[in-house]
Parts: structure tokens; sequence; C-alpha cells
């Protein structure tokens, strides 16, 4: 059962300069209870995805295509069937913490507002006691110090690593069914990020919830996720299990972040780093997009776009696998 | 503490450096009162070697006093108590603008540490302002070079319009511009992604053999740290708890802080047990008595609540580690 | 053109952006080009500040040359000619495009004399406020102590009255006079550019690049002008744009209450309380001063507008 199912997925943003499609004719399936760790740098559409899914683009941004939560369809739903869902439906945590929080709201009163909107939805009533110990167990979970001073706080008053804590805890207390985190460890401490995987593992293992974690870190990423999706310039190169995508990777680009990775010292080897940049949208290369850094490329691969082809139950975009016949 | 090494060896040697902030701004009227003022004691008596023309990490988590004392020793700030020597000579008032004409530093966020109005020519150039209009230039144009930039397709641009690795790349440059023979840098790759920092990273390591640099490395990524450095400090809560050779601290690593890090780091192992810590970073203003991090330590006994574990060499060689579990007089009450 | 087509609009990666390899300035500009609001507003202003200087040229020459029709040589009709009471309160005609006021004077010709006084007062002001606002405001930032809170509290003293009493009060006390009111204006300008200036700076000075420059043994004057003065100004630049419409309106209304007017000479503020009194039967009389008014202020309005969101990155097309 998929929680969430994208169909020729494309987004575009409409810029002085024309139209650039940011996502293109993306496909994903988001099974229910599992954790799927989107992988993908700076640039690659990565928190597009998750904008798009929760229906929070841009006004210069417009999406195409299919994305259904369980049944619904979600990119034709009008906006107050769409509000509905956000919150304990789709569950969504921001890259940039400071735009996560209302600014002249204190802590407590936002934490309030979520459980508010859970439970009205579950059709209970608040009891605000409970509510507000509900809340401090949360900020404490995330290890936020003195939560009681912190429930009083604005989020001015706070540290960006905080704000985003304080959403991650947000989140916790709505049990969403599907919860899209965007970077939400990378300005987290090595060992408040591992508590926070955990906490939102034990999500997933109580109330079923499906995780959608975005990231660029591929370590952090194969440490929280049932399966890994590699987004590159928008597209998708690899989709599978994690063991797999870590163990054996198909996709040169998958295998030269993999040996990107630091490992052992200086004085024994160089560090491999994948040469050139990731391509901007207005200017992407003829034929297959990572081309130009590949070091496998062939004729082929600079005239035509492959398509996903399964390789023992994954999915990878590329040539080397791709035996189709040439266009 | 013991020296780990002999003095012609290092560069920059710190002796008992404690840096306190006052935690809240006072008024005119509380001042007058003699309200009692309380300190952040973000690093609070800590000791260190940076030997010539290796690398030398300071590994910790936020709070932990690595970004203090690396400022610190690289003069941006001054210590509220401690001395600070460099090449041998005592670093004061009188000779701090000759000691710094001798070292850089290089920062996490490059779009932070690059001014955006400059080009990225004047960038470079600043430092050499002391230099005739070619001098300027030419040296310009051999950092950039040097830092894998072409110095054609960037000297006009602005920051802005650079990518992160590049601009990262700018700084560097920067700081290599003046010839220093002392480089602390700060988190230089946490903002950057992973294929750009290996190349930042290979590109360091080049750098260092080519002009003989002396390194600081500041970093909360312990991988990183291990693969760069020859030389490890890890601080917490503003103390030293575990110092030495690289290698050796991460094969055999003492502190119980330092263990339970590695354990907590992700690495490329799927659906591995990320251990997170039990409770949570020390506050500064009230340290716990004793071990700073007795309260989450699994191996605490009665000694770690009240005395502060000292930094002691072990195993005679290149290790040293701060706590009772390793103190030798641990027996004694 | 077709690089500069490859840029970047769209909020969120810098990173992105960069990789198109087009810098920032060009992409401002191709906005504000491209953008209707933008180009309708700056062509009100180039046409408005290109007649003022022409004009104004002219009046200066006049007055050295002491030859004073050279002053309304440009003009359809002679903006200080004798009241004519043949020619008074005609309505607006193919000789007299905006009609006649009670003297029989052109109202047309008189608009466009006046014009270069407003375009003065908008430079002048809001230049001399930047000027000094910056100056005080940037030394109080980064000083702080005893220099910042003399600051804060002379600017809350200034703020915490309206603008246009205070104007008023102060071109009372000055005395009359076109360059007194200028220097009044200036007097109640400065403090809001202080504020803005020295908040930029309490954010700048910590930067790294300011440190980073500490280190190299940067002379403290370069260091507070190249980088801290020259990146607090990039915010203020968009408030400046609608700073100048701001000036001409409270200069406007200052010559609406008689303040600042000198006999013969037309303001367009004092044109427009003139025609009041004939309301509506002579509408043109006060109605072409307060739509010129309104015109040039919006203009104003709409380059600022224009800026601040292409340089906050603000962008969506329509």
């Amino acid at each position: 059962m998929n929680a969430i199912t994208i169909r020729d997925l494309s987004v575009f943003y409409r810029t002085p300069f024309g139209m650039v499609k940011v996502l293109d004719g993306l496909d994903a399936d988001f099974e229910e209870g599992r954790t799927v760790g989107v992988v993908g740098e700076s640039g690659s559409g990565k928190s597009t995805l998750g904008f798009a899914i929760t229906r929070l683009l841009p006004p210069a941004g417009s999406a195409k295509g299919s994305i259904r939560f369980y049944d619904t369809e979600l990119l034709s739903l009008p906006q107050k069937r769409m509000r509905e869902i956000r919150g304990t439906g789709i569950f969504m945590v921001m890259q940039d913490p400071f735009s996560s929080l209302n600014p002249v709201k204190r802590v407590r009163d936002q934490l309030i507002e979520a459980l508010q909107v859970k439970y009205e939805r579950r059709g209970e009533d608040l009891d605000v006691p409970r509510a507000e110990k509900e809340a401090l167990k949360r900020l404490s979970d995330v290890k936020l110090p003195d939560p009681d001073l912190m429930m009083l706080k604005y989020p001015h008053q706070l540290s960006g690593g905080q704000i985003q804590r304080v959403v991650i805890a947000m989140g916790l207390l709505l049990e969403p069914r599907v919860m899209i985190a965007d970077e939400p460890t990378s300005a987290l401490d090595v060992s408040i990020q591992a508590q926070v995987i955990a906490l939102m593992k034990e999500l997933q293992q109580n109330y079923g919830m499906t995780l959608i974690f975005v990231t660029h870190d591929l370590a952090v990423a194969s440490a929280v996720s049932d399966r890994i999706l590699i987004l590159y310039a928008g597209k998708v190169l690899e989709f599978g299990d994690v063991e797999g995508v870590i163990k054996e990777p198909l996709h040169p680009y998958t295998q030269g972040l993999l040996k990107s990775f630091p490992a052992g010292s200086y004085k024994d080897h160089e560090l491999y780093s994948l040469k050139g940049m990731p391509p901007s949208f207005f200017d992407l290369p003829p034929g297959c997009r990572f081309s130009p850094r590949c070091p496998y490329a062939f004729d082929r691969c600079t005239k035509e776009e492959p398509r996903l082809v399964q390789v023992n139950g994954r999915l990878v975009r590329c040539f080397l696998y791709d035996k189709s016949a040439e266009q | 503490m013991t020296s780990l090494l002999s003095s012609e060896e290092n560069l920059v040697k710190a002796e008992d450096i404690k840096k306190y902030f006052l935690a809240e701004k006072s008024g005119l009227l509380e001042r007058l009162a003699h309200k009692r003022m309380s300190y952040i004691k973000a690093v609070d008596g800590v000791s260190v070697e940076i030997p010539k023309n290796r690398t030398t990490a300071l590994v910790g988590e936020s709070g932990s006093g690595k970004t203090t004392l690396g400022r610190i020793l690289v003069t941006l700030e001054t210590p509220s108590s401690g001395k600070i020597y460099y090449g041998g000579l005592l670093v004061d008032e009188k000779n701090l603008k000759e000691v710094r004409k001798r070292m850089q530093i290089v920062f996490q966020n490059p779009f932070e540490s690059l001014d955006p109005r400059m080009s990225i020519r004047e960038i470079v150039e600043e430092p050499l302002f002391k230099l005739s209009a070619d001098e300027k230039q030419s040296r310009a144009k051999a950092a950039l070079e040097a830092v894998g930039l072409n110095y054609n397709d960037v000297y006009y641009r602005k920051a802005r319009d650079l990518s992160g690795g590049q601009r990262q790349r700018v700084a560097i440059a920067r700081a290599i511009a003046p010839n220093p023979e002392f480089i602390v840098l700060d988190e230089p790759t946490s903002a950057l992604d992973a294929s750009v920092q290996s190349q930042v990273l290979n590109l360091l390591v080049e750098l260092k053999k080519k002009y003989n640099y002396t390194y600081l490395f500041i970093t909360h990524n312990i991988l990183v740290a291990r693969y760069i450095s020859d030389w490890i400090y890890v601080m917490y809560a503003g103390k030293i708890v575990e110092a030495g050779n690289t290698e050796e601290v991460f094969e055999k690593p003492l502190h119980p802080y330092t263990k339970l890090l590695l354990r907590s780091v992700p690495r490329l192992e799927p659906g591995a047990k990320l251990e997170p810590m039990e409770g949570e970073a020390p506050s500064l203003l009230n340290p716990p008595p004793g071990c700073r991090f007795s309260p989450r330590c699994p191996y605490a006994f009665d000694r770690c609540t009240k005395e502060e574990p000292r930094l002691v060499q072990v195993n005679g060689g290149a290790h040293a580690v701060a706590c009772h579990l390793y103190d030798p007089n641990r027996r004694w009450k | 053109m077709d690089i500069i087509k490859k840029a970047v609009g769209f909020r969120g990666d810098v990173d992105a952006a960069a990789n198109t390899g087009v810098p920032q300035n060009l992409t401002t500009w191709y906005y504000m080009f491209h953008k209707k609001e933008a180009v309708t507003g700056m062509a009100i202003i180039v046409v408005f500040l290109v007649w003022s200087a022409l004009e104004g040229t002219m009046q200066a020459l006049a007055y050295y040359v002491r030859r004073p029709n050279l002053g309304w040589v440009l003009l359809p009709h002679d903006p200080l000619a004798s009241p004519n009471p043949a020619l008074s309160l005609r309505p607006p005609s193919l000789a007299y495009p905006f009609g006649t006021n009670l003297n029989g004077q052109d109202i047309l010709s008189r608009l466009l004399y006046a014009a270069p006084k407003d375009a003065a007062a908008a430079m002048v002001v809001v230049f001399s406020a930047v000027v000094i606002g910056g100056l005080l405001g940037v030394m109080a930032g980064y000083y702080g102590g005893w220099t910042d809170e003399i600051l804060m509290r002379v600017t809350d003293a200034f703020l915490a009255f309206p603008g246009l009493v205070l104007a008023i009060a102060l071109s009372m006390l000055i005395g009359p006079g076109f360059d007194s009111v200028l220097i009044s204006l200036t007097i109640i300008w400065w403090p809001i550019y202080a504020r803005l200036f020295r908040g930029q700076t309490l954010t700048l000075k910590y930067r790294g690049f300011v440190e980073v420059s500490r280190l190299f043994g940067v002379s403290q004057l370069r260091v507070l002008f190249k980088h801290i003065f020259m990146n607090a100004i990039d915010p203020v630049l968009a408030y400046m744009a609608l700073d100048f419409g701001t000036v001409i309106l409270t200069y406007s209304t200052l010559a609406f209450l008689g303040i600042g007017i000198q006999p013969p000479y037309p303001e367009w503020g004092s044109m427009s309380s003139d025609g009041l009194s004939f309301f509506p039967s002579a509408w043109w009389y006060t109605l072409f001063p307060s739509a010129t008014i309104l015109l040039v202020v919006i203009g104003f309005i709409l380059v600022g507008d224009s800026l601040q969101d292409a340089l906050s990155g603000r962008v969506s097309d329509r």
C-alpha cells in the first residue's frame, strides 16, 4: 500500500527569463510505514519535491502530473481540502528553520495549536493541561534544554538548530501519516541527530508513519531509510533498497557519491571527487544530464536521455543498463 | 599538562586558556548595584600545541568551545586568561601585528566571509594592501590558480555569483595569498555538498604539501577530522577530553565521550543503529561539578562528580586523556 | 541576450543560480526593464529628471547672465507674465493645454517652471540624509556604547513627531525661503536613515569578512567605509527610491500650506492650493498641479517597489 504515489510529476517555475522545468516527469512510490531517503545535492530539486507534495510551491511555481495521497489526488484538490490534509495527513519539516514558525507566537502556543488541530480532526476535545504535558514531553524528547522555559520563548530567541527541533517536536505531536523532512538534521549536532532519527523511527513503529527524508548526506540517509532515491538535476537516477544502493550502487553518480565519502587518512589516499558541478536548469546538457561528469559516458549518453529501467528490483536511469534500441 | 611534543616542533602553543563571556548584558543600574555577573565559560583551562607543517584537528559539537578556541589561537579574540606562544614567542600587544601577518583563517560559511559587494579580485587582494598594484595582482592570480580557479573567468565576478564550492576556494585563495604559516580552518567543508567537500579537502592537503602550511582544522565531523589530520584534540564543554595522534585516537578511543561520538556518527552502513547519547549538552553557565561529562557518562563513578580529571598521558606515547578511568591515581581516594 | 536569459529568478537555490554564471546585476537590470510597473515608473522619472535638469540649467544660466527670459525659453508661455485679467481662468485649450490661473498665466508653463525645485528638493534632501544618517548610523552601530545611546535617544526624539508637523515648525523657526525648507526637511529626514544604517551595521560588524579584514590589519576607516557602509547601503537603495517621492510629496504639502513659497514663483503645492478655491468651476486650476504631483510620486513608488522586489528575489511574472 503506497502512502504517496507520484506519476509523471513536472514542476515549473516562472522566471523573468522564461519557464524552468525543475522536476521532469518524475515517478516515485512511497510505501506506507517505510522510509525513503531522497538524496540529492543542492540544485537537484529535492526541496521542490517536498513543496510539490504539500502544495506549498511559491507563486511562481506550478506542478503538473499526479500526486496521490492514498486514494486522494492532491494536485487537483481544492485549497480547503488540501489544508485539511496538511498537518495530520502530511507534515513537512522545512529546510529553512526560520520560516517554519510563526514569529509572533510563543512556542507553547504554536505547539498547542498543532495539538488542537490533531484533536479536532479526531473528534476529541482538547484538554489544555494534558496538551501542555504532551508538548513538554516532545520538547525534551528532541533534547531541547529547559523545555519549560523553551515553551515561553519566541522563535527569534532561538537558534536555527533549536527552531528545527521545535518543528520536529510539532511533527511528533501531530502524528502525521506522512512526514516529509527536508534536511532536518543538518543544523544539529551529531548526538542530537541520532536522537531525532530515533524519534522519527519510533513514530514509524508506533503509528506506521511514512517518512520521506530529504538530504544531501548519503550516510545519514543510509542510517535512516529503507529505500534510497537518488535525485540529480530533477531526475531520478537510482531507486532501490538501501542495502543494494549502498553496497552495490549501479548508477555512476551513486558510485561517485559513495566513493567521495571521507574514510581513512589522507596519508593513504586522495579522496575521490566527482569532477565538475551539477548543471543549471537553464542550461541542461543534451542527453543524459549526468553525462558531462560521468567517467563511463559514451556516445549515446550525450544524444539521448536514458529511461528508468528495472535491474534486480532496482530502478536505474543509465545507458549502461538501458539496452533499448537507439532512437 | 605534559607536552606531547618537544617545543621546537610547535608552531603555536596555548597555555591554560580561559575564555569567559558575560551571560547577560547588564545595564547601567545593575552595574551600579554590583549585580553578580554570570559568565558563560566557553573555554575553561585549555592547553594545546599545534605542531609545524601538520594538520591538527579540533573536534567537538556545538558548545564545546572549539570555535572560540580557534578564534583565540588566530588572535581574533583575546583570552580572559592564559598565554599564547607563536614560534616560541609570547604573543602580546606589541608583537600582535607581526604575529597576525603570519596567520590566516578560513570560515565555515563562505557567503559570510566574503564581502558580497567586492569583486573576487578585490577580495583576494585585500590582505595584500601593502604591496604594489602589480605585485598584488600577480599574487592574487597565483593564489586563485593554486586553488583551481581560472583567474580570467572569476576575477571580476562577485561572490554571490559563484557556487558554494567556488566561494570556499576563493576564501582559501585569500588565506594563502599573503603567504601565511598558520591557517585556521573553521568547519571549511561543513556547508558544502559531499562531492565538493572531497574536492576542497584534496585541495587543502595538496596546498599544505606544496607550501608547508600548518593547519588547525576545526570540525564537528569526526570522520573528516580523521581523514585530514595528524593530531587531534577532542573538546567537550570547554575542556579537552582526549588528545593525540589521530590514528591512535581512532583506533583506541579512550574517553567515553569519544567512544560515544564515534558510535553516533552516521557512516555508510545501511540500517545501522545510531546510538543517541543520553542526556544533554551541559550548561556552560553552571557546568556540572567534577567531570563535565559525568552526567551523561555510562562509566561514571563517585570520584567523577567530585573532582575534575586532569589530562594525562597514556601508553607512554602520543595520546592523552582526561578521565578518571585512566588517571594512575585513581585508586587513591 | 541569450546569455542574459539564462539566469535564475526564483527564490531558493543560490547554488543553482551561481551555476548559470550570470551576475546578479544583470538579472536586476533585466527585471527592471521588463516588468511593466518598473518600466512605467522609470519612464516617468526619467522624463521628470531630464526635464528638471534641462530647465534647471536654463534657470541658473538666466540668473548668472542676468537674462531672466532664458528661464522660460523652453516653455510655451511666460510663467511669470504680469497679471492679465483677459486671460484669467481660461479652460484647457490648444494654446493653454492645462488652462490658465487667476492671473491669466499658463498653468502648464508654471508647472514646468516649478519642476526643477521639486527635483532639487528630492535629490538634496535624500542624499544629505543618507550621508549624515549613514555616517552617524554606522559609527553608532560599529562603536556602540555612549555614541550609540546618544544617537538612539536623539533619533527617538525626532521620530516621535509626525514629520510634517516638525517640518512646519522648523520652517517657521528657520525662516522663509526655498533654502530653509530644504534645510528643515534634511534635518527631519536624516534620523530614519541613521536608524537604517545602524541596524545594518549591527549585523554587518560580526560578519566574517569584517573580522578577516581586522586580522589583515586593514585600517579601521577603510573597514567602516568599504565593508560596512557599502554593504549597509544595499537595502537602503530601494528605500531611497521610494523616499524621493516622499520628499516631493512633503515639499509640495508644505508649499500647499504656504510654507517655503516665494511669490510670484510657482510651486506645485501652492498652485494646487490656490486652485482649490475655484473648484469645481475652474477645475483645471487645482487638478493639473495635483495630478502632476501624484504622477511623479507614483513614478518613484513604482521604481522603488520594483527595485525592492528585484533585489530581494521576490520575482514572478505578471
